[in-house]
């Protein structure tokens, strides 16, 4: 059986390929931008918990009680805990910063006192840094592992696709631009699903027939 | 009796190891009749670890003191409602429980297993087989529920106050539970692995056990920040706290693993991916035990001192290597039938997926373990608590929630932008007019702007979905609410998916609201003060004191008006246990969809005045409301459909079109 086809055959291969570097690019570049805005809005964050809001003496307090732990209590606050130490500093804070201390002397006051296993959050200096340094960088290796394992996959189905051979040679081209075609007849049948009458099919998406004929 | 229970053990770890023999034996010399015989073994331990359970249970109604565990968990003023807690809630009957549940568990997968499973099934069962033996083995060496004690003491030591709440009967039955179901998607990669089927034999059972883990761990985590926020009385639900952290890491990796699974189930593809996937979500559970007992690190939830904990590293480590051997050793038949072709795709956001979800996952890691490593290098010993999770974890979950808004609307394989830019648009239009109204009406912070327009983009793109195929249904026919159900029968996983983003839409919601708009006060009154918090006037009446054998009640009188209106009279209540020098409290939760009023009630003072922590926080019911929907989108997605054939090619699968 003889099939009639028109589909135009793409003039050149490096093309195609064009296309698809583009879109590919396009994504590992939005992917690359994950880091840096994983990072700022860390920093955002960072920076906003040591800011002091605007708010009455009382919202700071209970800030600060919320950065401190209470020495003897399993990782309670010392706004959390409910035994007497933990009162006796919550006390402590108000008068403090009820004489005019800030955030920074009066956490500091705690750690000279108990050390650093006070503070809720690790400091961020000496070697603590590491806590805090540690996440942006897992991050950043898992972006590029995840993009050299996109580029490789992209490379092995390029070159699945180059080494698919048929009886002819010249057809290769022909199919590659028969797959990007149904690939579109796809989307178009995705969007439509909902609906149930189909598109009436135009002459060049016709795919190749079946029983090997050509 | 107890002779009865340790009797049991021992003939479950028989039954096991003879489960795990015969299956190994049957499949290697092709003897289908040890086949059959292993899986009947399979079916019998849940029936013998059965009857270990009911004799401590047992042991326990019998108020049978000489039996150590019965001692130290129960007294004679015990509520016997509470003997279920009491039997799982100090290390050797949880132990008990997470056996016993296993075998359930073990023997409905075994028996349920689907045709394409049946090649690696013997392998499977051996697994499972192993990870049962373990549970068994250190309860009969190391920690046994039946030890007796010397002597018959009078009386027992009590159960925990705070264990005496409704939702403990529940939370920890369902976080242990989905803990250990973890065995079950990991013995079926295994079995893979081992039988040499590295094919997609295992994907049908893997999700199908990998969705029901997830959920019924899920749900556990749920319901411990739901009693957490109405128990413990400090009027949060999540501390970061390390054995949180043990249950939430096992989560996180089951869901990235749940949907990357779609893509080999869909697609044939990342087949050594979720083979590393599931050993990892195995791994993580398995550290979250590590963890739970005697872990390295203090906790809120310490559970019972023991020093079981490097049993549970060692079972850890063992299966890694295991695992990753065996995995390595099969690398090279594990390749993918199908490559994937754009990096703008379904299968592509599958793996951004999967990169936040496990960032996310190691970040919480890395806070657990960071003592440690401090004192070992510094000497020093940090404590690593919620403000480090929150900055660090926090844009994380917000990229989260963006992904969940752009990923369904990409089509598998590549995606044009056209395509794109048209289902995205209302969505993003939403969003956008929704932080202009929040902004407008005096809601600014930032993170919370930005979470909540983030949310609106996700919950409009599915109801945007899920209203356009109602339409086009409708005009075949079907009136509207019809048609929203049988759209929703018609693909069960896509639209029990839609139903579970909308329940994680509800739980950010209500996160969102508490962290970044929760106001609190700390009050002393005397009776008929009152005082007033963020838009409620509370007014304490009087206390009522109560005194029970081992408890002082102290109940408080309020009423709750709101300007003039009179609101309600609520009595928040506080139980000291002198024995445990603890106290636990029943807060009052006044809750409304908009916030949730709460009064924790504080000591009575000598000179009559009582004291009270009073919180405003916005949101936090929908929290609780999520939990359900989570549920119910997950049985959606369970249920099982019509099947279509599974063809392996590269030419596009349509969507399965049903009247």
């Amino acid at each position: 059986m003889k099939c009639t086809l028109a589909v135009n055959l793409p003039g050149d291969k490096s093309k195609l390929s064009g296309v698809e570097t583009r879109r590919g690019n396009i994504t590992l570049t939005l992917l690359l931008l994950l880091l840096p805005s994983y990072t700022l809005t860390l920093a955002g964050c960072i920076a906003n918990s040591n800011a002091i809001p605007p708010e009455n003496l009382e919202a700071i307090a209970q800030g600060i009680d919320k950065s401190l732990i209470c020495p003897i209590c399993p990782s309670e606050t010392i706004d959390q805990a409910q035994v007497e130490l933990a009162k006796q500093m919550r006390i402590m804070v108000r008068e403090k910063l009820g004489q005019g201390e800030s955030r920074d002397e009066i956490l500091q006051f705690f750690v000279d006192r108990y050390g650093p296993v006070v503070l809720a959050e690790p400091p961020k200096s000496g070697f603590n840094i590491l806590i805090w340094l540690i996440p942006p960088i897992a991050f950043l290796v898992g972006i590029i592992v995840l993009v050299m394992t996109i580029l490789a996959m992209r490379r092995n189905h390029l070159r699945n696709s180059q080494s698919t051979s048929l009886a002819t040679p010249g057809l290769e081209q022909y199919l590659a631009q028969v797959d990007r075609e149904i690939g579109q007849l796809a989307l178009r049948d995705i969007h439509n699903w909902h609906s149930y009458s189909s598109p009436k099919p135009k002459a060049q998406d016709v795919g190749p027939c079946m029983d090997g004929a050509e | 009796m107890a002779d009865l229970g340790f009797v049991s053990l021992l003939l479950a770890m028989a039954i096991a190891s003879y489960s795990f023999a015969a299956s190994l034996l049957g499949v290697w010399k092709n003897i289908p009749q040890l086949l059959e015989s292993s899986r009947h073994a399979t079916y019998l331990t849940p029936v013998v670890l059965g009857v270990s359970t009911a004799s401590l249970v047992g042991a326990f109604v019998t108020r049978d003191f000489e039996v150590a565990y019965v001692a130290a968990h129960s007294n004679l003023a015990m509520d016997p409602q509470y003997i279920w807690v009491a039997f799982y809630a100090g290390n050797e009957g949880s132990l008990l429980f997470i056996a016993f549940a296993l075998a359930i568990l073990a023997a409905i997968a075994i028996f349920l297993a689907n045709r394409g499973a049946q090649a690696i099934l013997p392998y499977t069962n051996a697994v499972i087989m192993v990870v049962l033996l373990f549970f068994i083995a250190v309860m009969v060496f190391l920690a046994n529920p039946f030890s007796r004690l010397d002597f018959i003491p009078p009386d027992g030591q009590g159960i925990n106050p705070l264990l005496t709440h409704p939702g403990m009967f529940i939370h920890p039955p369902m976080l242990m539970t989905g803990l250990i179901s973890f065995a079950v998607p990991f013995s079926f990669a295994m079995g893979a692995l081992l039988s040499g089927k590295t094919g997609d034999e295992w994907v049908d059972q893997g999700r199908i056990w990998g969705i029901l883990a997830w959920a019924v761990l899920g749900t556990g985590l749920l319901l411990g920040a739901w009693w957490a926020y109405t128990i413990i009385g400090w009027g949060g639900y999540w501390g970061w706290d390390p054995v949180e952290n043990a249950g939430f890491m096992p989560w996180l990796a089951m869901t990235a693993f749940i949907h990357s699974i779609m893509v080999q189930k869909r697609r044939g593809m990342f087949r050594m991916w979720n083979l590393a996937l599931i050993i990892i979500a195995f791994a993580f559970a398995q550290f979250g035990m590590f963890i739970n007992r005697g872990g390295p690190v203090p906790s809120v939830h310490s559970f019972g001192q023991s020093t079981l904990g490097w049993v549970f590293l060692v079972f850890m480590g063992g299966t890694l290597l295991f695992s990753f051997g065996l995995f390595f050793l099969r690398y090279n038949s594990l390749k993918s039938a199908q490559n994937l072709e754009s990096a703008i795709s379904r299968e592509a956001s599958f793996l951004i997926n999967n990169l936040l979800f496990l960032t996310i996952a190691f970040v919480t890691l890395w806070g657990v373990i960071y003592p440690i490593v401090s004192e070992l290098t510094q000497g020093e010993t940090i404590t690593v608590g919620q403000p480090f999770y929150n900055q660090v974890n926090g844009p994380l979950f917000l990229a989260l929630i963006f992904l969940m808004g752009v990923a369904p609307f990409l089509p598998w394989r590549h995606a044009s932008w056209t395509n794109l830019r048209r289902a995205l648009m209302i969505p993003v239009l939403v969003s956008i007019m929704v932080a202009g109204l929040l902004v407008i009406s005096g809601v600014n912070k930032p993170y919370a702007v930005l979470a909540f327009a983030l949310c609106s983009m996700v919950a409009s793109g599915i109801i945007r979905e899920w209203l356009l195929g109602a339409h086009s249904r409708h005009k075949r026919g079907e009136n509207y609410p019809i048609a929203l159900i049988r759209l929703l029968a018609s693909n069960r996983p896509r639209y029990g998916g839609y139903i579970v983003h909308l329940s994680v839409v509800l739980l950010a919601l209500g996160i969102t609201g508490s962290s970044f708009y929760g106001i609190q006060t700390d009050v002393s009154l005397y009776p008929s003060e009152t005082t007033n918090v963020g838009g409620y006037t509370v007014k304490y009446i009087t206390s009522h004191v109560l005194q029970k054998s081992d408890r002082t009640e102290s109940t408080a009188e309020v009423q709750v008006f709101r300007g003039d209106q009179f609101l309600g009279t609520y009595y928040p209540r506080r139980d000291f246990y002198p024995s445990f020098n603890m106290a636990s409290t029943r807060a009052t939760i006044r809750s409304t969809p908009v916030e949730d009023l709460y009064i924790i009630p504080g000591e009575l003072m000598d000179d009559g005045r009582a004291v009270f922590r009073i919180l405003v926080n916005p949101l936090v019911m929908w929290m609780w409301v999520a939990g359900p929907i989570l549920l119910l989108g997950a049985t959606v997605a369970l249920w099982p459909q019509r099947l279509q054939p599974h063809i392996q090619s590269s030419w596009p699968r349509k969507e399965p079109m049903t009247t």
